[in-house]
């Protein structure tokens, strides 16, 4: 095997600048020349890491060991081919967010261009962990680096993430810590299988731990709540790397471990128990962006309902791989959900920061004060334009795509007589509906942003957008459609290394792109809607600008739908599971009424609150014994000290 | 004698663009004999969408560039549609994209037509979207359930033009419980999605009944014919799926002479017929209140669910 390139030059190379970066970050200085240098640097380690999947090729065998060690075992790298193509598209992503940050007056200082580094090393050291006691290490290090990005925001929200994320970070550490026990060595690429030697019924719960563990990164319910404040009050870059790279690596590092590491144990519970699982964040996701009146909140719903779409391909291709299907299901199902995932981090940080950029221009945050955008900020408009439909599903973009494998190998694999096959209608049934709100959430998202009249002064004349911004915006928005249109490869490329990675023996046939050639059917719809416009240029007619029909009256700003009455046919329909409050209040001495519409977060209220008002009350219970006495201390150190000493004598 | 299949295909899409106009006014002229009326002729439509094409156009100066070309990407949409579904024979012209993906051209054209109600800060376009949304959300996955057991009884993937061919073949075997279950919800997901009585009134403009009309006010001259047209080709080919896709029988599968004329003959009388029946069923129904079309949907949605299951269980 020939190396392009030796793994530890490769490794150095990736590593050494996002070092250097973050070196410079601990110069206590303001200036912003430092910043620049240090984002540069993440720029050159995320150029490196979009290499990965070209020269990782032939490394993806060597297990690199990193010249520190520690009593739990070595630091290892592996560059499989599925993290590869993982890290590959994960640092294009993430060199648009950085590229984004770089614009002028953002107020980011040095020391945050320095986190900036350290997500992207323990980022891809995540992803292509070869020992468990790194892949701990950095999932660990990504929880905490988000947190501290997430400085500024609702002091509430981001301790709620916090302690969230923690929660999770314990389950997995938990699993990781059984199947170290388990097969004796700390070597991930070592392990397969598992499930064989640890029981149908360990194997399973170690399965939903992890489904919980990472679904607390993921928005999982009811592990969600602490993602719509955070998303809406933290820096917009940090949401958009918490959003996309994050997820990224949460998703990835399922895949591995279930399919891999764990192996699918032959019981029928858990794949039901996670589609439930699934299916319930997914709609509950979908249905809760639908009312949110800030496009940050609705963009939170909706990384969580579009990383429960995800789970919900996995919890498939645990069933399929239960009820012995012929294994190019499993593989394309897999893949439909990665793909899925790496368009997710396409489309969403291109909204993200589209948002971003627009809250910048305008200082507006609400989207019942916005309206009107995409005559003021044509160019945003067109790449929020293509993100929302990307988002919503629609041909030929690149979310189209994956929606259309995952729900394309669901209808075609349901040919059978088990009794098991009736769960994948209701699979279809899931995908359908909470694909469709998603969709209706975005159009609305889109249309009281960027169309309509104004609805504020301060969105009617908006600040120039400034041109660095606009590049990676326009690059995502691109990549958006080309990764629609030129899908195939893509999709090959996935499937492959998912084959190769997780040792599923299969050869991947290029039969999918028989049933979709998106190249050929978006040529067909430009090339009428040429002809169309040609033969409309040729006979050419008036047009005449008029004001809006206005019913003979003068249109005032409001005078126009609003965004909580767009969503109210939907919330009447589903109303029981909205959980939604009426309250009309009469003023009687201004003899008008007010009519206010509640929503409560039902898994927060109902699910965490009690939890956590139960927490307190017993940490208040311990805190009894904290008199402040010294006596008293002593007293504790001296029990301590007898117990201890029987037990050593006693055991 | 045999065609070639190519000449056939391409000759499909060209009659289904120009018979879209003349359903619509068969329709109407169906309910104007049930309502003891004379009626306009039935090549009225043809002769408003000349009119609306002659016309100037008027638009909002708070409409971005997006207005104009939804028009275009609508009519465009549908015109892929009408050259991906089989009429008389099953050989279609645009083989490149499965059941599924038709669904989601269904849905582009939704979402364009909802945004296209939004531009312009019309009330009116708003009150419309937020209704047509509410509806889509139910159709979508009824449509795709439905669809999918038609895959799954024919025992065929989701490519269009197998499913016909496969249920001919199957004979009166697949006249079973799931066909008509599946059908019945494809009927009632094609009166929602065309926005035909009891769900929505075609031909009024009361602003508290109407759902697709409002999201078009704003559109005139061109603009409005390309929407008009498209609305029209909409249900010559939801009404051509359920006569090539869920009752296919008569169709051509071979490329002789004959059996395309039959085919033809076959299409036609459908098409007659289910025109027939929709104009009863319009006739006979009044439009039901908004928050109503939920339960008519959620039993569209509960048929094409049953329909799949019975195919396991029965």
């Amino acid at each position: 095997m020939s190396y392009l390139l030796a793994i530890d030059v490769f490794v150095e190379l990736l590593f050494a600048p996002a070092l250097l970066g973050l070196l410079i970050s601990f110069i206590p200085t303001k200036c912003e020349i430092l910043k620049n240098i240090s984002l540069s640097l993440c720029c050159i380690s995320c150029l490196v890491g979009i290499s990965t999947y070209f020269i990782a090729d032939g490394m993806s065998d060597v297990s690199y060991q990193l010249p520190i060690s520690s009593v739990l075992g070595d630091y290892r790298l592996k560059f499989d081919d599925l993290s590869s193509l993982m890290v590959s598209f994960s640092s294009f992503v993430f060199l648009m967010i950085v590229i984004h940050s770089m614009r002028r007056g953002r107020g980011y200082t040095v020391k945050y261009a320095g986190l900036m580094n350290i997500l992207l090393i323990v980022c891809i050291a995540a992803m292509c962990a070869d020992s468990v006691i790194m892949l701990l290490i950095a999932w660990e290090s990504i929880s905490l680096t988000t947190f501290i990005m997430s400085y500024g925001a609702d002091d509430i929200a981001r301790w709620r993430y916090f302690v969230i994320t923690h929660l999770g970070g314990l389950m997995i550490m938990a699993v990781f810590a059984a199947m170290w026990y388990v097969s004796g060595t700390g070597i991930l690429s070592e392990m397969s299988n598992l499930s064989q030697s640890l029981g149908s019924g360990v194997a399973t719960v170690m399965i939903v731990l992890l489904f919980l563990g990472f679904g607390t990164k993921l928005g999982c319910t009811p592990f969600h709540a602490w993602m719509s404040d955070l998303y809406y009050s933290s820096p917009i870059h940090s949401v958009a790397l918490l959003s996309t790279v994050c997820s990224n690596v949460a998703i990835l590092l399922l895949v591995k471990s279930t399919f891999l590491w764990i192996g699918v144990p032959d019981n029928y519970i858990l794949p039901i128990l996670l589609l439930l699982l699934a299916s319930a964040t997914a709609i509950w996701g979908a249905m809760e962006s639908m009312i949110q009146t800030e496009p940050r909140r609705i963009l939170a719903y909706s990384s969580m309902e579009n990383m429960a779409m995800v789970m919900i391909c996995l919890g498939t291709g645990i069933l399929f791989t239960i009820m012995d299907f012929d294994s190019s299901y499993l593989v394309i199902i897999l893949a439909a959900g990665m793909l899925h995932t790496l368009n997710h981090s396409f489309f969403k940080s291109l909204m993200l920061l589209n948002v971003g950029t627009v809250e910048d221009s305008t200082g507006v945050h609400a989207i019942e004060r916005m309206g009107g955008l995409s005559r003021t900020l044509p160019v945003l408009s067109i790449f929020a334009l293509v993100g929302t439909l990307s988002m919503a599903a629609v041909p030929p973009t690149n979310g189209f795509v994956s929606e259309w494998l995952m729900i394309k190998t669901v209808i075609s694999s349901g040919v059978g007589d088990s009794v098991m096959n009736v769960v994948l209608p209701m699979i279809v049934a899931v995908l359908g509906i909470c694909g469709m709100m998603a969709a209706a959430s975005y159009a609305r998202m889109y249309g009281f942003m960027f169309l309509g009249r104004p609805r504020s002064e301060e969105v009617a004349k908006p600040n120039k957008v400034d041109r660095i911004s606009l590049v990676p915006l326009g690059m995502l928005a691109v990549c958006c459609v080309v990764m629609g249109v030129f899908s195939m490869p893509i999709i090959y490329a996935i499937a492959g290394s998912a084959c190769d990675s997780l040792d599923i023996a299969y050869v991947v046939q290029n039969t999918i792109s028989d049933s979709l050639n998106l190249v050929i059917l978006s040529s067909i719809m430009i090339l009428i809607c040429l002809v169309l416009y040609l033969l409309f240029r040729l006979f050419r007619k008036k047009k005449d600008i008029a004001t809006t029909w206005d019913c003979g009256i003068e249109l005032k700003p409001n005078m126009q739908y609003s965004s909580v009455g767009f969503s109210q046919p939907l919330v009447r329909v589903f109303h029981p599971f909205y959980g939604d409050t009426t309250e009309i209040t009469d003023d009687v001495e201004e003899d008008t009424s007010v009519y206010r519409i509640r929503f409560v977060e039902p898994f927060y209220t109902y699910v965490l609150s009690p939890i956590g008002r139960g927490a307190m009350k017993i940490a208040n219970k311990i805190g009894l014994i904290q008199t402040g006495n010294i006596q008293a201390y002593l007293a504790y150190l001296l029990i301590t000290l007898i117990v201890v000493l029987l037990a050593v004598r006693f055991v | 004698m045999i065609i070639n299949p190519f000449i056939i295909s391409l000759l499909q899409a060209i009659i289904i663009m120009l018979i879209a106009p003349l359903i619509t006014g068969v329709i109407r002229k169906f309910k104007a004999w049930m309502q003891h009326r004379e009626g306009a002729s039935i090549l009225q439509p043809y002769r408003d969408l000349n009119k609306l094409f002659r016309k100037d156009e008027v638009v909002s100066e708070y409409s971005s560039i997006l207005f104009r070309i939804i028009p275009f990407v609508c009519f465009s949409s549908m015109i892929l549609l009408a050259m991906m579904v089989p009429f008389m024979f099953v050989g279609i012209l645009a083989p490149y994209g499965d059941l599924i993906a038709l669904v989601y051209i269904f849905t582009l054209y939704r979402i364009m037509m909802v945004l296209g109600g939004l531009e312009g800060g019309s009330v009116f376009g708003g009150m419309g979207s937020s209704r047509e949304l509410m509806m889509s959300v139910l159709i979508e996955p009824a449509l795709l359930l439905a669809l999918m057991s038609i895959c799954v009884l024919s025992g065929g993937g989701t490519t269009i033009g197998d499913i016909p061919t496969l249920l001919c073949e199957m004979g009166l075997v697949a006249f079973c419980p799931a066909l008509m279950m599946a059908t019945a919800s494809f009927i009632l997901t094609l009166m929602a999605e065309n926005a035909r009585l009891p769900f929505d009134n075609p031909s009024t403009h009361l602003e508290l009944t109407m759902i697709h009309e409002g999201m078009l006010l704003e559109y005139s001259g061109r603009g409005l014919a390309l929407m008009e047209y498209s609305a029209e080709l909409r249900l010559t080919i939801f009404l051509v799926m359920l006569g090539t896709l869920f009752l296919p029988w008569g169709i051509a599968t071979t490329t002789g002479v004959w059996d395309i004329a039959i085919g033809l003959l076959t299409i036609v009388l459908k098409l007659v017929l289910f025109a027939f029946l929709l104009a009863i069923v319009e006739s006979s129904l009044n439009k039901t209140r908004l928050f109503k079309i939920p339960n008519l949907l959620t039993a569209s949605f509960v048929l094409g669910l049953l329909a799949i299951i019975s195919l396991y269980i029965l």
